[in-house]
């Protein structure tokens, strides 16, 4: 950073701040919020409406930049764009992640405003809150410099800890949000050390000056340091074994809500901040891929990418076993789901991120659903234990029937859309370890990585299967517990909103699984933003990222 | 009519849609409401086939759509319909005599605790039906095949509670799906030899071309699941006892849905079996003696729907007859198809029909249909008893007028072809030609015998009718009367014309295999129609002698020879003997195997679900609550990492 | 006695590092984790401040990063202390070894 690139930065602002208009737009909604309180006679008001209203505008506007419309500052020719003198890349997938981030908020607000977490008082806290993480998740997805990274995290962190905190004078929420804190803080300054050795050795944040360095030079004992510090920063908000350990205690300490926020749109977050990087250090990102680079980083980056995906997914899934509460079960089957999704990422092509992509879109909406049934089901039960959901299906059908088809698509069963995401993923796997092993190539051992973990994402979804099905079965199979005792089994009092944003939720997860062609195409595009040729069939690239 | 292909979508799905909606909705707000998703997508359906129809007849080529589910590197997997002549056909019969069960379902199944049930599992059966004769390739074909086996297994088993009504299910499923075995095979078995490709667009032509052997194993493979599916022998023993399910069911099963699938599934498939004279002789034998040993047991029944049942068997024989007699040195392929064909055609609305009657006649008896029990009931119920009565004239053939004569005229005439001197087997053929006119002549005899034992004579009327031994309601008839309708006219209007045949013949055998088409037309022959008359009038004329001029003579045959008696009314004990060749032994074989499976493969398969919980249980005081442990471990981690990095 | 380096500082803010890290993994008051928290923080930022010191193409960008995690660690003391006060508001106790209903 120059004085030039400063006079850079006030010269390309007319150009630069069209492309972040959805951010600034939170950023309106926030400051809207915190003032309308200053009146009296909005005071009493739940700021929901305005937080949905404003939202769902900059939510039309990341789809407007995607389809290339009037809010698009890119020229024709040019699919990606530096903001604000480099430190925030506007591409196909920064947009396609704030349309999944902008779209995860819009239901989470909408939830919101049904389950009635927050109350009219606090409404208008609670969503600066989430649009504020919002906000920083969508920079974290963006971040072209290492003090965006940095600030992206912190900025997403910050109100997620007080979110988790939100259900004041409940000793469980203060304890989530106390070890929230102290652990994120934790991950964060030692992330921060490590950002601070990698900008010092190299004497820039800028990402692809970092990543041209890296692989460059040999590997020197600072620059690995200071890569794992960051690495914990990453594994932390993704929540990846062995930073995982925050994640079960605060979802159960949290409300469904705010859980559902951070499993859906902070791991999204993060996931996305890895593939960025992961596909920055493989030069995969350059619009001519040098396959000497990718060659010289993936022996390194890969396996430890897939040790990471394997002992995540694996330990998520063996964990959620012996659960009995829903959301710890449900936290344990996020850490799961992140490993999955790892595993896309360990493959270092650009299909792999692209399968990683469109799981994050069926995720949304398969973990959101459950949750939200999670939520819906407390705020008439008042439990969240499953024991005392035993024989729900008489009392609660579409929400028990909703639910299972949120639970049967995270485990991955066709037709549904957690196959399809499960089948990209698996399909990239199974291309990666075909072309590594290919004479062309000649990387025999990442082949081999490929393959176990192929083997690996097969035997977890078997795993899963049974503490998936566990909840179903006692909600559809057992009788319940009125009927043992003899009481009269009444059903529960959901009014059909709930019902219908449950639906809702469900026909989607439905109608993905069967017309997914789509959703993968857009899943290609976002990744496939260097290659103007391929870019204009629209398709999923032909030659697979990755290969020379 | 149709320029969009996608309309096609809409065939199969308004009655999937129907079935979704009323399993849904039904028991809770549709209620005794219930038929009318049914019957409203059913017509739809049937009045879009009608148009696909015309489309077709108009020339238009291009009914054929797709749709890619996903695809990953070689492999498209995906759904694709197409309709030609053959398809457009089908696709009218079942969704036209589709609609008209449901109509009549409104009325029979009134009142019953199943009522949602038993609508949205009929919608599920057309659904599975149309995509069956809508599909594209093989795989697609074969996953509707199963559903149609699943929605028959259903429907039979509809009055679950009755353990009769369950086995008949199970038989049903069991039976068909060792056809169904053979059916796979030979799906796969196209896909190493003919594909590698199941779509039939690029598998049919490759059929001359394939080696002799090999062609007719799949062409064999092919025809057993249509053996298990079209109750052929020796797996036609399911067929008689599914009509433990509704009345309405039987006339579906038998008329419309599934025992044409495996007709439509060898008439799909005459490419390959054009080339294949042996396995089509295998087909034509199967098909002959299946016809005329259904006969003999349908002559001494007591049950008028097993009767009805029987003659299903014995009228499905006589389509395989047809089929099997296509040899390609005569080139009599394309007629004898349209014979199969047009009597598959014919036979939907007179066996539909047939059913209903029938069921309107248990309707009023108070479930009875036992013939030694009714008797006479043609004052009683008139109008059943006309419309039974064109039902029975077709069935049985009586000439001109009806509309089985006509079809059934062409199938012997194709017989009586392939049976020339010179040509490939003929004295087999002529063997089996002779045995289809005396089949014709059984077939008007016990036809009849039923019709006379129901409708004249005395009146009786069994106690379980109570004081209500009435003519059905209107919903019920007005089907019977538009399907009696279609039983008389369908014949004098396409038989003698050629139509159908010509139909056919532009329509689909010319782009499918025009190899095998006859080079000069084909005429009607005068001399086979008057044998065939005979023998249809002299089996009518010689029931009416025995049971309603001499009914005693009948008892006294009966008495005259009893061993044959017995066997025909015992089914040639056909069902003993599968029990011990067939299930018995594999009763003793699932006997071992389910011990083998109880002690050693349970046990291993709770060792899978056990080790899981257990390591679950192990990693569980990891996740202690306290969060300095937590950060070491995370510390811990980090060192792991760092170490194994660095020791590469 | 030697001129003083950038391995100096570095090593300085290596102590910090490591010191915190001690505080946040041994301390079972909470704010003494926090003050932990700190003290990585301000580890990295004399790294950062060194950095831009020894290094004429790092100056600016240093120095702006610098002020930003000055910025960044105030909100977050912010936020923490809030939180601590909420946990002393259920269990009138800062000591994080209490925090230990959620597990398992």
């Amino acid at each position: 950073m120059t004085p030039r690139t400063l006079i850079n930065l006030t010269d390309n602002m007319s150009r630069d701040l069209p492309a972040f208009l959805p951010e600034l737009v939170l950023c309106g909604a926030i400051v809207l919020m915190l003032l309308f309180r200053l009146f009296a006679r909005f005071d009493q008001k739940h700021m929901g409406w305005v937080a949905l209203v404003l939202t769902v505008y900059a939510l039309i506007v990341s789809i407007v930049q995607w389809q290339g419309g009037i809010y698009d500052p890119r020229p024709v020719d040019v699919k990606s764009l530096e903001l604000f003198s480099g430190m925030l890349v506007y591409d196909n997938l920064t947009i396609f992640l704030r349309m999944f981030l902008l779209a995860f908020a819009v239901l989470l607000i909408w939830l919101c405003l049904m389950t009635g977490i927050p109350d009219r008082e606090d409404s208008a806290d609670f969503f600066c809150l989430v649009l504020g993480a919002t906000l920083g998740m969508s920079i974290m997805a963006s971040a072209n410099h290492l003090l965006m990274i940095f600030m992206g995290v912190e900025m997403a962190s910050l109100p997620s800890y007080a979110l988790a905190g939100f259900l004041k004078g409940r000793r469980q929420s203060s304890e989530a949000a106390l070890k929230y804190v102290v652990y994120g803080g934790g991950a964060a300054g030692i992330m921060l050390y490590g950002i601070s050795l990698l900008a010092g050795r190299f004497g820039t944040g800028y990402l692809p000056d970092v990543a041209a360095f890296m692989a460059a030079n040999p590997l020197d004992p600072l620059v690995l340091l200071g890569t794992l510090f960051v690495l914990i920063g990453v594994g932390f908000k993704l929540a990846a074994v062995p930073f995982h350990f925050w994640c079960p205690d605060v979802f159960e300490g949290a409300s469904a809500e705010v859980a559902a926020f951070l499993s859906v749109a902070s791991k999204g977050a993060a996931l996305a901040m890895l593939a960025r990087i992961v596909l920055g250090l493989g030069g995969l990102a350059e619009p001519q891929f040098d396959p000497q680079v990718w060659e010289r980083v993936a022996p390194y980056l890969v396996p430890v990418l897939a040790v990471f995906a394997a002992v995540t997914v694996t330990f998520g899934n063996l964990a959620a076993y012996t659960q009995t509460n829903l959301k710890r079960l449900l936290a344990y089957s996020t850490i799961a789901h992140a490993g999955f999704m790892m595993l896309g990422l360990a493959t270092m092509t650009r299909d792999g991120v692209s399968a990683v992509l469109v799981y994050l879109i069926v995720y949304l909406f398969m973990n959101l659903g459950a949750f939200a049934v999670v939520a819906f089901l407390r705020n008439v039960t008042g439990s969240e234990d499953m024991r005392d959901f035993r024989g729900l299906i008489h009392r609660a059908p579409v929400l028990v029937v909703t639910l299972a088809v949120f639970l049967l698509s995270l485990l991955g069963l066709p037709p549904l859309a957690g196959f399809a995401a499960k089948f990209q993923i698996f399909s990239a796997l199974f291309d990666a370890g075909r072309n590594y092993g290919s004479p062309g190539v000649g990387q025999p051992g990442l082949s081999g990585v490929m393959y176990a973990l192929l083997v690996i994402g097969g035997l977890n979804t078997v795993l899963s299967l049974f503490y998936y099905l566990k909840p179903l079965k006692i909600m559809i199979l057992d009788k319940p517990l009125e009927e043992v005792e003899d009481r009269p089994c009444e059903p529960l009092p959901i009014p059909w909103l709930p019902n219908l944003y449950a639906g809702f939720l469900a026909f989607v997860i439905l109608a993905v699984g069967i017309f997914w062609g789509p959703l993968a195409n857009a899943g290609g595009e976002a990744v496939n933003r260097f290659h103007a040729a391929s870019a204009e069939t629209g398709g999923v690239p032909v030659a697979r990222g990755g290969q020379p | 009519m149709f320029e969009d292909p996608r309309i096609l979508w809409f065939i199969p799905g308004l009655p999937l849609l129907a079935s979704v909606v009323t399993a849904f909705l039904g028991p809770r707000l549709l209620r005794d409401k219930s038929h009318w998703p049914c019957v409203l997508a059913v017509i739809a359906s049937c009045a879009l086939a009608i148009g696909v129809f015309a489309s077709v007849s108009s020339g238009f080529q291009g009914l054929h759509t797709s749709y890619t589910w996903f695809q990953t590197g070689d492999v498209d997997i995906g759904v694709s319909l197409r309709v030609d002549g053959l398809t457009a056909v089908m696709l009218v019969t079942v969704t036209f005599i589709g609609s008209w069960i449901a109509i009549y379902s409104i009325g029979y199944m009134h009142g019953d605790p199943g009522y949602p049930r038993y609508f949205a599992e009929i919608s599920l059966f057309v659904f599975a039906m149309t995509g069956l004769v809508l599909a594209d390739n093989f795989v697609l074909l074969y996953a509707f095949w199963e559903g149609v086996g699943l929605c028959s297994y259903l429907l039979v088993g509809y009055y679950f509670a009755k353990p009769s009504a369950a086995a008949a299910a199970r038989k049903a499923f069991l039976v068909t799906r060792l056809g169904d075995v053979g059916l796979l095979i030979g799906i796969l078995l196209i896909y190493t030899a003919l594909g590698p490709s199941l779509d039939y667009e690029s598998v049919m032509p490759r059929g001359q071309h394939a080696s002799p052997g090999v062609l007719c194993a799949v062409c064999l493979l092919l025809f057993t699941g249509a053996v298990g599916k079209s109750a052929q022998f020796p797996l036609h023993v399911w067929l008689p006892d599914a009509m433990e399910g509704p009345s309405p069911v039987s006339a579906l099963i038998h008329a419309a849905t599934m025992v044409t699938a495996g007709v439509y599934l060898v008439a799909r498939c005459t490419p390959l079996f054009g080339f294949s004279p042996s396995a089509q002789l295998v087909v034509a034998c199967i098909g002959g003696f299946t016809a005329f040993l259904a006969a003999l047991i349908a002559l001494t029944q007591t049950d008028l729907k097993r009767v009805l049942a029987y003659s299903t068997i014995s009228q499905l024989g006589y389509m395989f007859l047809a089929l099997g007699s296509g040899t390609s040195h005569e080139y009599l392929a394309g007629i004898a198809v349209a014979a199969a064909i047009f009597h598959l055609f014919t036979h939907a609305f007179f066996k539909a029909l047939l059913f209903l009657a029938a069921g309107s006649v248990m309707h009023a008896m108070g479930g009875v249909i036992d013939m030694r029990r009714i008797g006479g009931l043609r004052k009683v119920m008139p109008t059943t008893h006309w419309t039974f009565l064109c039902g029975a004239g077709a069935l049985s053939g009586f000439p001109i007028i009806f509309s089985g004569f006509w079809s059934k005229d062409e199938i012997l005439a194709v017989a009586f072809k392939a049976g020339q001197p010179g040509s490939f087997a003929n004295s087999i053929y002529i063997l089996l030609f002779l045995l289809g006119l005396v089949t014709a002549g059984l077939t008007a005899f016990y036809t009849f015998r039923a019709y006379f034992l129901t409708f004249w004579g005395p009146e009786r009327v069994p106690p379980e009718a109570g004081h209500h031994a009435h003519e059905s309601p209107p919903v019920m008839l007005v089907p019977l009367m538009v399907l009696a309708a279609g039983a008389v006219f369908a014949g004098i209007l396409l038989g003698p014309t050629g139509i159908f045949e010509h139909f056919l013949e532009v329509h689909w055998m010319q782009a499918a295999f025009p190899r095998l088409l006859p080079a000069t037309e084909h005429h009607g022959n005068l001399p086979l129609m008057v044998a065939s008359s005979l023998f249809a009038l002299g089996g009518i004329g010689l029931a009416w002698w025995l049971y309603v001029r001499r009914p005693a003579l009948a008892r006294e045959m009966a008495q005259a020879l009893p061993g044959a008696y017995e066997l025909s009314k015992n089914k040639f004990y056909l069902d003993e003997i599968f029990a011990a060749l067939v299930v018995r032994p594999l009763a003793g074989l699932a006997h071992f195997l389910r011990v083998f499976d109880q002690y050693i493969v349970d046990s291993f398969v709770d060792l899978t679900a056990h080790a899981p919980r257990w390591l679950g249980h192990l990693l569980r005081p990891v996740q202690n609550g306290l969060v300095q442990f937590y950060a070491l471990l995370m510390v811990l981690g980090l060192a792991g990492f760092l170490l194994s990095v660095l020791m590469r | 006695m030697s001129p003083i380096g950038l391995e100096h500082y570095l090593t300085l803010a290596a102590i910090l590092f490591v010191c915190g890290a001690v505080c946040m993994a041994t301390k079972r008051n909470a704010i003494g984790v926090l003050i932990g928290v700190e003290l990585v923080l301000n580890g990295a930022n004399i790294n950062l401040v060194a950095f831009a010191h020894f290094n004429p193409a790092f100056e600016i960008e240093g120095m702006t990063f610098a002020l930003f995690v000055i910025v960044l660690a105030a909100a977050e003391a912010a936020v923490a202390l809030a939180i601590v006060l909420n946990f002393y508001n259920n269990h009138t106790t800062v000591d994080v070894d209490t925090a230990e209903d959620l597990k398992g």
